[in-house]
């Protein structure tokens, strides 16, 4: 076989090469507190100032004190309708223990969001995120996704849905002291 | 002055390896084979097959084949909704496909056995080739025995008048100049030059810069990332996972992005009278704590910001579509991305209502120029749209002359409720039929549906679709590439020569009597031309030489060209 041809097709397997893949897979962190998709870390909130879904304005720096717990959903998203109910009865057990409760709406309009709330009875406000930033910074890859907040720092992140009984135990390992 | 010893006949010489034998194929891929463990494997035979270019050339015959597959059968990664399809339509000929990993080509075992095969093939070649050539290139040019000259293709020699002695170290010179590495000389002054070595160390760069090419495609498949980004004008998008469609993250995590945010502000699109796009182009912000840089985004103009590119890829349309329930409450305000699909120049979306009960959904078609036509036309038009639609236009140019949506109006379970859905795929297993169908202009009046809804189609964007990439591994493989193309040049171009050379004294007494051999393992005819140059400039380096034909003993035998 000619040399020139042995390069030829070398050339080819390059292009092969280009196009091919591998396997892909997510790692993950998670460490199994309360359920496996709950991460316990302790990371700085970031700071936001933004708008509610219902126009009024908001900042993250004065939820900084207590306990808090952020859920993050869109509403064109069927998981969150499947974990809206669970957080309406987690505000509720966790109501008595002072925390606090925000929403944050991802990749959605100001109507659907507030159909949403209202179709759920939502008792808690939620920031109107369109553009997504806010979560990111929060490292949410997709909704629906839960944050559980501290005295200004993120102490556990549950990605995918979850259920009042999960948040309940994730705020009492957050709230228990160092 | 060194008495000579004729050269023995050829045909009575044993061989000398380190004179001109030309290398056999085989040994001059490969080189040698190294001793033990390999000899041992050599014995076996599994070595050889190993080593052998068939096995190469009939492994990379199947990847070549084998990525192929994909532009013949849909991927998963890139044509999911396809796949899907194919699931539905021929679900026979879809479980034999998906057991054989033909929907994901790229990921199966079978291809990553073939490309993984070649490169230990390539390895196999490479390291006895590589240590061969180490071992050449640190060793000097050989020093030949006295006796017969080997076959040559070319042959000179000439006369001067200055003593052997002092001939040598001229020619020697001379020969460096050209390019020749020289080797020593035997008791009888004749002495080997060889000039080509690129040729041999431009073959081992080229092909182990596939490996330094695997290496930058290995770092980008580890810490890299694709996707796409899909974003409607006068929307802001962030570079997050959350905001990528398509989203196909490295094996070691996903703490490259960078959170900035694009804004589209304005997106232009020109088209050919026949309705091909001719350009586009999207006139992006990149936000950045606070920082605003302005750029235009086209197909061959890509944003490149903090190690992320983002890619023009294509566009559509986007339809505000507004859905009121019967009480005059707004269930739905949003707008939706359109496909294009159906007929020439029409584009489908999804509408979902969750919030209605029973929930609801439309099925919208949208024409950026609706044409007015005739009841037989519209009739066969809505034929091709399905049942239920009724239109009394079709689809004009691509440019938004007259917009107008036709939508297919859908009642039941979503089987949305905990279940993640594509947002532009409406799964109408629960849904039944369409309950009724309708149309609107862009910004015209609204259509009331017989079940008691409107719906309103107040505003039309246009979104626009870029591919954004994070390649860590690009600067290793354009790394790879210049190397590969750093030794596709020598090993194509350049060719080994070897010349003997021996410097006898004259038979008339004084001067001497210089006689070249040359040889060329490659490009032989370019030689011819190359030899000849150089026994002139020798000859005229060493001063009042005559040129003739070689003097050689008697009984020296040599090829003539």
């Amino acid at each position: 076989m000619s040399t020139k041809l042995r390069h030829l097709l070398a050339l080819l397997a390059l292009g092969a090469f280009l196009v091919s893949g591998c396997a892909s897979s997510v790692a993950s962190s998670t460490q199994n507190v309360c359920a496996p998709n709950v991460a316990m870390l302790n990371e700085p909130m970031p700071d936001f100032k933004g708008t509610l879904i219902d126009g009024s304005s908001v900042d993250l720096n004065t939820l900084k004190d207590g306990v808090v717990v952020y859920s993050v959903w869109g509403s064109w998203c069927g998981p969150c309708r499947k974990e809206a109910p669970q957080l309406v009865e987690a505000f509720r057990t966790l109501s008595t223990r002072s925390v606090a409760f925000m929403g944050i709406d991802v990749r959605d309009s100001r109507v659907n969001a507030a159909n949403f709330e209202r179709e759920f009875s939502l008792p808690f406000s939620s920031i109107f995120d369109e553009s997504s930033s806010l979560a990111a910074d929060l490292k949410v890859p997709s909704p629906p996704a839960t944050l559980v907040a501290k005295d200004g720092r993120i102490r556990a992140r549950i990605l995918g849905g979850t259920d009042a009984k999960t948040i309940s135990c994730v705020v009492t390992k957050v709230e228990e002291p160092h | 002055m060194t008495t000579t010893a004729p050269p023995r006949k050829r045909s009575d010489s044993k061989a000398s390896p380190a004179d001109a034998r030309e290398p056999s194929t085989a040994e001059s891929e490969f080189g040698k084979l190294p001793p033990s463990p390999m000899k041992a494997m050599a014995r076996l035979g599994g070595w050889r097959i190993l080593r052998s270019m068939r096995t190469a050339i009939w492994l990379l015959l199947a990847l070549v084949i084998a990525t192929t597959i994909p532009t013949l059968i849909p991927q998963r990664i890139t044509n999911a909704a396809k796949v899907a399809e194919i699931s539905q339509t021929h679900p026979g000929w879809y479980q034999v496909a998906d057991r054989l990993r033909l929907f994901d080509v790229f990921n199966s075992p079978w291809y990553v056995a073939i490309y993984g095969s070649l490169l230990f093939v390539l390895l196999c070649c490479l390291i006895p080739r590589s240590a061969n050539f180490v071992r050449n290139w640190r060793r000097a040019v050989a020093r030949p025995k006295p006796g017969p000259l080997p076959a040559l293709s070319h042959t000179s020699s000439f006369q001067t008048d200055t003593e052997p002695q002092l001939v040598e170290p001229q020619l020697r010179k001379g020969l460096r100049r050209a390019g020749f590495r020289c080797g020593r000389s035997n008791e009888n002054q004749q002495w080997i030059a060889e000039k080509g070595w690129t040729r041999e160390a431009g073959s081992l760069i080229f092909h182990w810069s596939f490996f330094v090419l695997m290496a930058g495609l290995f770092v980008t498949r580890a810490f890299g990332f694709t996707g796409f980004a899909v974003i409607v004008e006068g929307k802001t998008w962030v570079e997050a996972p959350i905001g990528i469609d398509e989203y196909n993250p490295g094996w070691y995590g996903d703490n490259t992005h960078q959170g900035f945010q694009i804004a589209l502000d304005k997106f232009e699109a020109k088209f050919r009278p026949e309705g091909g796009a001719m350009d586009f182009v999207s006139h992006v912000r990149v936000i950045d704590n606070g920082k605003e840089i302005a750029k235009d985004i086209r197909v061959n103009d890509p944003l490149s910001y903090r190690g992320i590119k983002m890619y023009q890829t294509s566009f559509g349309w986007a339809t505000r579509i507004v859905v009121a329930d019967p009480t005059g409450q707004t269930v739905f305000d949003d707008f939706i991305t359109l496909a294009p699909k159906g007929p020439r120049n029409s584009w489908t979306g999804v509408v979902k209502v969750p919030g209605l009960r029973p929930q609801g959904a439309l099925e919208v078609f949208f024409l950026p120029t609706a044409e007015l036509i005739s009841d037989k036309e519209a009739r066969a038009y809505n034929d091709e749209l399905g049942p239920g639609v009724r239109l009394q236009a079709r689809p004009g140019p691509p440019t938004a002359n007259s917009p107008a949506i036709v939508f297919k109006e859908y009642r039941g379970d979503l089987g949305l409720d905990g279940v993640a859905q594509n947002v532009s795929v409406l799964d109408k297993s629960r849904l039944g039929n369409p309950v009724d169908a309708g149309g609107a202009g862009l910004a015209g009046r609204s259509f009331q549906t017989t079940d008691g809804l409107s719906v309103t189609f107040p505003e039309l964007r246009h979104y626009s679709v870029f591919q954004v990439k994070h390649d860590p591994g690009l600067v290793v493989m354009l790394i790879a590439a210049s190397l590969i193309m750093l030794g596709l040049v020598p090993s194509l171009w350049v060719s080994r020569r070897r010349l003997w050379v021996w410097v006898r004294p004259a038979e008339s007494g004084s001067g001497s009597t210089v006689t070249l051999g040359g040889l060329a393992y490659q490009k032989k005819d370019a030689f011819e031309r190359e030899f000849n140059t150089l026994t002139k400039k020798m000859n005229r380096r060493l001063g009042t030489g005559t040129e003739q034909h070689p003097t050689l003993p008697e009984q020296v035998t040599l090829h003539n060209k």
